[in-house]
């Protein structure tokens, strides 16, 4: 494949990448995110201001997924958009294929990063921040982000570079194999850092001894036990809210 | 007024990392308020609101499209409007971190309508970036970017701005502080241990994660021990 995009555009798309969320509107959701995100690419392929307002305009239709896995879409449309060119495609060719496959990767990079990122990576980073919290605070914080901007960031980067090798293959490669073992493990270890931390935070030296202390187990046993137990969906904050306002009320 | 101007900023920041640009965990309460805390100059305290969020809002994950709590600008506001107070004089963490919880928790849901009220009033922008596209104007889109983070840095100063006058003025209420003087500190903490414990347990319901989750268990009890 000849490249046609500068290094310097797929670096100024990544940059831009990161941004991706900010035009977020219930009209196109990510639409200006991406397209924002693939312009520089776009004038590298489109010298000419017309066709570069026509590549555009395919951009800004509906569009959706995952924000730390965008850049694998962002990527392999960038290679979609060489590709099309190369065979002789250019503006007037049909161009179904570009909505089908953004549509396509948007909802499996969507799961996957809800997945990955959301049900997994966050609350690994966050209770391993937390379980470093206790040796200090400024350890919690700096485990926290680390673990958890450490690999979004080198995610975010392979995905454009992947993207643009490999085009619209992408999506397979990452929602195969490779995918499923990376949010198994980030889930295992998210199971294993939730298991450590109470006996952890129990045995802290501010904690109290005692009955004290134990009914102080029991209590947190308890109110982990009623969370558990509420209506699926349903956020555990929004139970607290519920419960302190009802109490405040009762008291006043 | 500088303190003040400090909450304000950092509530912009939590917003922007929430919703616009990076997103890289700097919203998390253990982040946001332990850095409220060293810019007004009471790390500890800050510190101590910053975990009592975090492990309430652990079990809260942004999987699926319900309304989210936005908390990161909630938390930083209620726990600046106490710190201001505990400059100011007020010492007491127990009460403190009650007064965190009733004001960051109803103000972090109102400011996820008002996310959802900003992104329903974007749909303008996306109008507006395929007229600027249509008129020669391709640029604009990164234009419009930019809008969108200040837009939201509007919203979470406006989110830790009102979050911290709340916390404050909630800090002045007489039968606040008699009520709030029965709950210690650690009992807070493990209160919010338990909830955050029991929204995150949902996430490993599987019989494979379960058994990490009771290694896990084993490793913390080991480590405990071994710590004293």
């Amino acid at each position: 494949m000849s490249w046609r995009v500068r290094m310097s555009s797929r670096f100024a798309a990544f940059l831009t990448s990161l941004g991706f969320q900010a035009g977020f509107n219930y009209d196109g959701f990510q639409n200006i995110g991406l397209a924002a995100t693939l312009l520089p690419a776009l004038r590298d392929l489109y010298p000419e201001p017309d066709d570069l307002e026509r590549a555009l305009e395919r951009h800004l239709r509906y569009f959706n997924t995952n924000p730390y896995l965008a850049t694998f879409t962002a990527g392999a449309l960038i290679a979609a958009e060489e590709e099309n060119l190369e065979r002789g495609g250019g503006l007037e060719a049909d161009t179904t294929w570009l909505d089908r496959f953004k549509q396509a990767s948007g909802s499996v990079l969507g799961n996957l990063g809800d997945r990955f990122f959301w049900a997994g990576l966050q609350p690994l980073a966050c209770l391993a921040g937390v379980i470093a919290f206790l040796l200090s605070p400024l350890y919690g914080i700096l485990v926290l982000l680390l673990l958890f901007n450490i690999p979004h960031l080198l995610i975010r980067a392979e995905g454009m570079r992947l993207g643009c090798v490999a085009g619209r293959g992408v999506v397979t490669i990452v929602a195969g194999d490779l995918g499923a073992r990376a949010i198994r493990w980030v889930r295992r270890l998210a199971a294993l850092a939730l298991g450590a931390v109470p006996p952890l935070l129990l045995v802290h030296p501010s904690t109290p001894d005692g009955v004290e202390g134990a009914a102080l187990i029991a209590g947190t046993i308890g109110v982990g036990w009623l969370v558990l137990r509420r209506e699926r969906g349903r956020f555990p904050s929004l139970l607290v809210l519920t419960l302190l306002l009802t109490s405040l009320l009762v008291v006043f | 007024m500088t303190e003040w101007l400090a909450v304000t900023a950092l509530g912009a920041v939590a917003a922007i990392d929430t919703t616009a640009f990076f997103q890289g965990m700097v919203h998390q309460p253990l982040v946001i308020c332990s850095l409220a805390g060293a810019a007004l100059g009471v790390p500890y305290e800050g510190a101590f609101f910053g975990g009592l969020l975090q492990l309430l809002w652990m079990g809260d994950l942004p999987v699926g499209s319900r309304l989210r709590p936005e908390v990161g600008p909630a938390a930083v506001g209620a726990a600046g409007g106490v710190l201001i107070g505990i400059k100011a004089g007020f010492l007491d963490l127990g009460v403190g971190g009650l007064v965190v919880l009733l004001t960051a928790l109803p103000i972090a849901y109102l400011a996820g309508y008002l996310v959802n009220w900003q992104r329903d009033r974007r749909s303008r922008m996306a109008r507006r970036a395929r007229a600027a596209v249509a008129a020669g104007h391709p640029g604009r889109l990164r234009w419009l970017l930019v809008e969108g983070v200040l837009q939201c840095a509007g919203r979470g100063a406006v989110t830790a701005l009102g979050a911290a006058a709340a916390a404050r003025f909630l800090l002045e209420l007489s039968w606040l502080e008699p009520l709030a003087r029965q709950i210690p500190p650690y009992a807070l903490l493990a209160g919010m241990l338990g909830i955050g414990l029991g929204g995150m347990l949902g996430l490993f319901r599987s019989r494979e994660l379960l058994a990490w989750l009771g290694g896990g268990l084993v490793l913390g009890i080991a480590a405990a021990v071994v710590l004293g």
